[in-house]
């Protein structure tokens, strides 16, 4: 696969880092060196101008790093202060080489208590290896940096993110830019470390790309148009696959209305919205496409009829929680056992699933982090602060496909975790769920066969249509129906030429 | 554990191994901090011990290395590192381990080198690097014997 790109966490990242250092014969001091030249070129490029900076070092290859980016600006005239966390003389390793190779240059040592005098500061206090909670000297110095408001470029990792899971180990430092080296790290691409990130910069150090493919690396996607299996010219709109999406009761049209709209958006064939009868015009007003029932007539012999004609469900847009939306999501669970539909659960959907024995049939879940608290039986904070192991017990508990949205939104299915690479905070507003919900069900059921790369389309799309709705609406603007109208030119195929 | 590298590379002379040894040692000191566990396997005569040689002169050992196959254990204490060199080839029973302090060595800092790991892998901790060194079953054109190793890191 082209520019596949892998993700890893510390344990992966240091055995890429002992490989690179063993088979490729490369001193850690010469991959220091070469980290270092990268994050200061990358400083000059995003701060040019700049008289002094401050920079502050930790105790391990991390403070390496940052003494010899200290040295790197001593040396073409920068004012440089270093303040130190540890005596410079507990150093070990690589790490002493490097402080000697910047006191050699002219540097000299403060304590980290002393203030911040530089244009832009560097951060090079704490790396992959950190473990427990941040506290004392080191917890202060994380607050003055992020006290001083100064540009900060982090090394590695802004210190105090977990690499692995993306939370932060108590505080952690707020950077404008983060320079990876050899790995991109996991814990920058998910969850609370994607904001204290800020800019994402990576180099391989020279290090190949065949070996970060490790057992524990995780892609990280992007949506491409060309992975959808190409439709057939002799295609018929029964086979492009029917959704039911099962929702809306009262003051809640829009959460069904979006959903279908969106699912054939995506290219579903037919799609049938069960809903109140005081929702059908409205919804049919906005997109004639959508076939709408009555869901107060939905059963006996109309639900039979309906159950032998479509594919998939799609329940929870705008269901609700009284008893209306209960008997609702009980009637689709009935359905989609009695013919082994797939199941595609949102919103309260959720709730109501958290309320009740699994079903047995293939089952889509897009929750939130709250939703995805609910149904593991957790706290919120549990789920994100590692979200990764959350979306391992989803999919064990519930024997689901899908994604656990918020910032680094995860997929997972079974043939593993993901991370999209997609997404903005606009998407934080009414209605983008209920989007995401009829795009998973609208691709979802184009093929049984290719269900779960449909769905992981379906979720990258759903981001990269909303990045690209909020390069022209703007982030704050940002509407659901957005999203829905920008997913057009993103599926548009090399596949869809015509004489 | 899975092998990052299931290709390798060919050690043309025991120099090869030994300079190899030299590169895991970086490894084991920068990335691992001096505090690692490491099987080393390989059939007698596959250059284990040639490759701790490596290891330690690196880390700043100057004498000669003993192989530990009768005492089981040979400790070296270098600069600001301890190294602890096992061959664990005549161990009957793991429980001889104990008596030589097994359990505090494992517990404390430092590189913990076992050659022979498979004699008593009940009782050993998941290894951060795995050489695995191969002796090819002909000659080569040169009538060498070019041994092959490959690793895995965790």
């Amino acid at each position: 696969m082209p520019n596949r790109v892998l993700l890893h966490g510390a344990a992966d990242s240091r055995a890429v880092d002992a490989r690179a250092i063993v088979e490729l014969d490369t001193p850690g001091f010469e991959l220091m060196q070469r980290a270092a030249q990268f994050a200061f070129d990358r400083m000059l490029v995003h701060w040019s101008g700049i008289k002094r900076i401050t920079v502050l070092c930790g105790k391990g290859n991390n403070a390496g790093d940052a003494y010899l980016v200290a040295k790197l600006a001593k040396q073409v005239g920068l004012a440089v202060q270093v303040l130190a966390l540890v005596p410079p003389n507990t150093l070990k390793g690589d790490a002493l080489t490097a402080f000697e190779a910047a006191v050699a240059a002219g540097i000299s040592v403060d304590a980290t208590t002393a203030s911040i005098s530089g244009d832009v500061v560097i951060d090079g206090l704490l790396g992959t290896g950190i473990r427990g909670q941040v506290e004392g000297a080191l917890a202060a110095a994380i607050a003055s940096i992020n006290q001083a408001k100064r540009p900060v470029l982090s090394i590695d990792v802004p210190s105090g993110v977990m690499c692995d899971s993306g939370a932060i180990a108590g505080t952690a430092v707020n950077a404008s830019v983060t320079c990876m080296f050899i790995t991109r790290k996991v814990g920058l691409y998910t969850g609370a470390g994607v904001s204290f990130a800020g800019l994402r910069e990576y180099s391989d150090l020279g290090v190949p790309a065949s070996f970060l493919d490790t057992a524990g690396a995780l892609p990280l996607l992007r949506f491409d148009c060309e992975t959808l299996p190409p439709l057939d010219s002799n295609t018929y709109k029964h086979r492009q696959g029917h959704v039911l999406i099962m929702g809306g009761d009262h003051g809640m049209p829009g959460a069904v209305a979006m959903a279908a709209e969106a699912a054939l958006r995506v290219g579903a064939g037919m799609v049938t919205v069960a809903t109140r009868q005081e929702h059908a015009t409205p919804i049919i007003a906005r997109t004639p496409e959508v076939m709408v029932t009555d869901v107060s007539r939905f059963s006996g012999a109309d639900e039979t009829g309906l159950a032998e004609r479509v594919d998939l469900i799609a329940i929870g847009p705008g269901l609700g929680r009284s008893d209306w939306g209960e008997a609702l999501f009980e009637q689709a669970v009935g359905l989609a056992e009695r013919r082994t539909l797939p199941l595609l659960i949102d919103a309260d959907g959720l709730y109501w699933l958290s309320q009740r024995a699994v079903p047995r049939v293939p089952i889509f879940v897009t929750p939130h982090v709250a939703e995805a608290a609910r149904l593991l039986g957790v706290e919120a904070a549990d789920v994100q602060n590692d979200r990764l192991h959350a979306v391992d017990q989803l999919r064990d508990k519930f024997n689901a496909c899908g994604v656990l949205k918020g910032a680094g939104s995860v997929l997972f299915d079974t043939h593993g975790t993901a991370i999209c690479a997609h997404g903005n905070p606009g998407m934080a507003t009414a209605g983008m769920g209920d989007v995401l919900s009829g795009m998973a069900a609208g691709l979802t059921v184009q093929s049984v066969a290719d269900s779960q790369l449909l769905f992981r389309a379906a979720v990258l799309l759903h981001s990269a249509a909303a990045d690209a709705a909020a390069n022209i609406v703007g982030q704050r603007s940002l509407l659901a129906t957005d999203v829905i109208a920008h997913i057009y030119p993103l599926l548009r195929s090399t596949h869809d030429a015509t004489d | 554990m899975q092998l990052t590298d299931p290709t390798g590379s060919y050690l043309y002379d025991e120099a090869a191994t030994i300079a190899m040894g030299e590169s895991l040692a970086h490894a084991l000191r920068g990335c691992y901090a001096g505090n690692a566990i490491v099987f080393l396997h390989g059939q007698l005569g596959a250059g284990k011990t040639t490759m701790v040689r490596g290891i330690l002169a690196e880390l700043g050992h100057s004498g000669v290395v003993k192989s530990p196959t009768y005492t089981l254990l040979e400790p070296y204490e270098l600069d600001a590192i301890n190294v602890f060199h096992f061959d664990l080839y005549r161990v009957n029973d793991p429980q001889e381990l104990e008596f030589v302090g097994f359990d505090e060595i494992i517990d404390g800092a430092g590189i913990k080198l076992f050659e022979w790991p498979e004699r008593a892998l009940s009782w050993l901790p998941e290894p951060d690097v795995q050489v695995h060194l191969e002796v090819p079953a002909e000659r080569n054109e040169v009538g060498a014997l070019q041994r092959h190793v490959t690793f895995g890191y965790r």
